[in-house]
């Protein structure tokens, strides 16, 4: 075998040299992006510009004096700044209520349901859902993310299906359970990193409305914020999906007001009087390995006994298909409630949930891999997935008998080297 | 040493010839850790151009403790990781895939050109579990101690050193017969 030795003078003669002319064209964008980074220290125009320059008296009072010069014409009139990413989406961090209404439609443009919502502080939301092929029938959803509680009602039916939170693990953050969860969720998360996750999309007009806009991405993820000029409130909210599980699909929030009085009424979860009702228990619990054996023993058992591809969101939503005929993934129409396979549908919805979310959240040190694709249900010497947690000597491996057993590093070694030969 | 200083000085002062200068000097270095540590030179193209903008971007917030490169290594790090969790961590590896962007003959217009030592390293180190690919290339490439890596990657030495193990044991076994003869 090489030395190691030998090993070390192969990685100093690794080399790589760029090429001239692409070489100008990458720093021609670098030394943009520093030219306008530098510019925009020097021009208090936008969220945070100013924050270090503030730190030197000199360019203090030159920046007070611009304030003062801004604050006479008129922040937002003729020539004025550009409003404050910050600004816009204060009013989405910090509502006590709102309502707003929901369109989602398919890349095609076919809509796809209607809602409107209801949010109210910490943690409770209604929805009243139609979809696009039956707008005449609704069904509400009440959610109460304090109580772990929510209803799903079908007026027409009079059918209810109440759903429980088991095995929450810790107090809920209020803001994290607050209806606008997501939405927040990502706001923050680009507020971290504004230099990436936000970009200035400038003026336009919608409905008529001039309004100005900011974009949210992360990942696959695009969510776009079109506010008031004149009152800087969000006045449209796009949020698209372009890949990564699921039919593409873009959900428009319109019609949206803040801090609306609202009837508590409206959100109880109590059945009212004359539904039948069914009951569902959604487990909340830190999703584990054996969460993963579940997934995996109801993908087999509908595929006749092969296992899915791959272990992407994507693929293990074909599950949904494959075991159900669900071709409306994350929709409860009115005919579901009544459906004898919408119990079923909504165990493998938890099966997939909780399936990805472990293996999402593993570690990069967890070293995973999936290698089922050729596996066979049953066949208790060929792996399927393995993981390690740090500190652990052992690697965790399901098999496709779909066991679960402790198997040494240099096991794994030889199952990689396999897997590598098959691709 | 003192001509780094001087550079890190004028970038940070706003001066584009600070800029070029770091550009310059560590541009081709962070493209070889990147190849091996993505065994795709697109992404790593993308990678390093994305640590020089974000770099450019940040001019004046950034806090470097130690020397420049070192920095630089960690941000390149950071933006590896992040761009394997944007690829979904696929269990096809689909961003650890077996290199055949390295083994290609690469068009003129590319930013990075690999010499063949850069080919047979790259492709034996993509058959290597990310986190012993990471440790052997820091610390063969990019000249790191167990101690700098085991701070980058957030775990004790001894696992480092254990990873280390593995990783060399494998390279052995790939390498063996193919380079050097």
């Amino acid at each position: 075998m090489m030395s190691v030795d030998k090993i070390r003078r192969l990685f100093g003669g690794a080399q790589v040299t760029t090429t001239p002319k692409r070489d100008e064209a990458v720093f021609k964008e670098i030394r943009t992006a520093y030219t306008e980074a530098v510019q925009d220290r020097a021009v208090p125009c936008a969220e945070g510009a100013g924050r270090s320059i503030m730190r030197r008296p000199i360019v203090r009072v030159a920046i007070a004096a611009a304030v003062i010069m801004v604050a006479g014409i008129g922040l937002h009139g003729i020539g004025g700044g550009t409003p404050a990413f910050a600004d816009i989406v204060e009013p989405i961090l910090a509502a006590q209520t709102a309502v707003f209404k929901v369109i989602t439609t398919t890349s095609d443009g076919q809509v796809f349901t209607i809602e409107d919502g209801q949010f109210m502080h910490p943690g409770l939301a209604r929805y009243t859902l139609r979809t696009g092929d039956k707008p005449d029938i609704e069904t509400i959803t009440i959610r109460d993310y304090v109580k772990g509680r929510s209803l799903a009602l079908s007026p027409s039916d009079k059918v209810a299906v109440a759903f429980e939170i088991t095995n929450r693990s810790g107090e809920l953050d209020p803001r994290r359970i607050n209806a606008f969860k997501e939405l927040r969720d990502r706001i923050l998360a680009a507020q971290k990193n504004p230099d990436e996750g936000v970009t200035y999309l400038g003026e336009s007009r919608i409905k008529g409305r001039k309004v100005v806009g900011y974009r949210l991405a992360e990942g696959y993820r695009r969510t776009t914020i079109w506010a008031d000029v004149e009152t800087l409130l969000p006045f449209q909210i796009e949020h698209s999906r372009g890949h990564g599980g699921g039919s593409p699909k873009t959900e428009t929030m319109t019609d949206i007001r803040f801090n609306v009085p609202l009837d508590p009424a409206d959100f109880d979860t109590r059945v009212p009087p004359g539904y039948s009702i069914e009951l569902m228990q959604m487990d909340e619990s830190p999703p584990t390995e054996v969460d993963v054996v579940a997934m995996l023993r109801i993908w087999t058992e509908a595929a006749d006994g092969s296992f899915p591809a791959s272990l992407t969101r994507a693929r293990v939503e074909d599950l949904k298909e494959i075991a159900a005929t669900d071709k409306s993934p994350g929709l409860i129409s009115a005919s579901d409630l009544r459906d004898p396979a919408y119990r079923r549908r909504m165990q493998i919805r938890m099966a997939i949930w909780r399936a990805s979310g472990f293996v999402r959240h593993l570690p990069e040190e967890a070293d995973w891999r999936y290698v089922g694709a050729d596996a066979v249900l049953g066949d208790a010497a060929t792996p399927v997935f393995w993981y390690r947690l740090e500190g652990s000597e052992t690697y965790r491996v399901i098999y496709a008998d779909l066991s679960l057993r402790d198997v040494a590093p240099e096991v794994v070694a030889a199952f990689e080297d396999g897997a590598d030969q098959k691709h | 040493m003192l001509e780094e200083k001087l550079a890190v000085w004028r970038f940070r002062q706003g001066h584009v010839e600070g800029l070029r200068w770091i550009y310059d000097r560590y541009k081709a270095d962070l493209l070889g850790l990147a190849v091996m540590l993505t065994g795709d030179v697109d992404r790593s193209e993308d990678a390093v151009q994305d640590v020089f903008l974000k770099l450019a971007r940040s001019y004046d917030k950034i806090r470097i403790h130690g020397n420049l490169r070192n920095y630089l290594i960690t941000c390149l790090m950071n933006r590896i990781r992040t761009l394997r969790r944007d690829a979904g961590r696929s269990v096809e590896r689909q961003f650890d895939a077996t290199p055949t962007h390295v083994s290609e003959v690469r068009p003129p217009e590319h930013w990075a050109s690999l010499n063949e030592q850069m080919h047979q390293i790259g492709q034996a180190l993509a058959q290597l579990p990310s986190e012993q690919r990471e440790v052997v290339t820091l610390r063969f490439h990019a000249g790191l101690g167990f101690r700098q890596i085991a701070r980058i990657q957030n775990a004790s030495i001894n696992t480092v050193q254990g990873r280390f193990r593995y990783g060399i044991e494998k390279l052995r076994s790939l390498l063996n017969g193919e380079v050097m003869r």
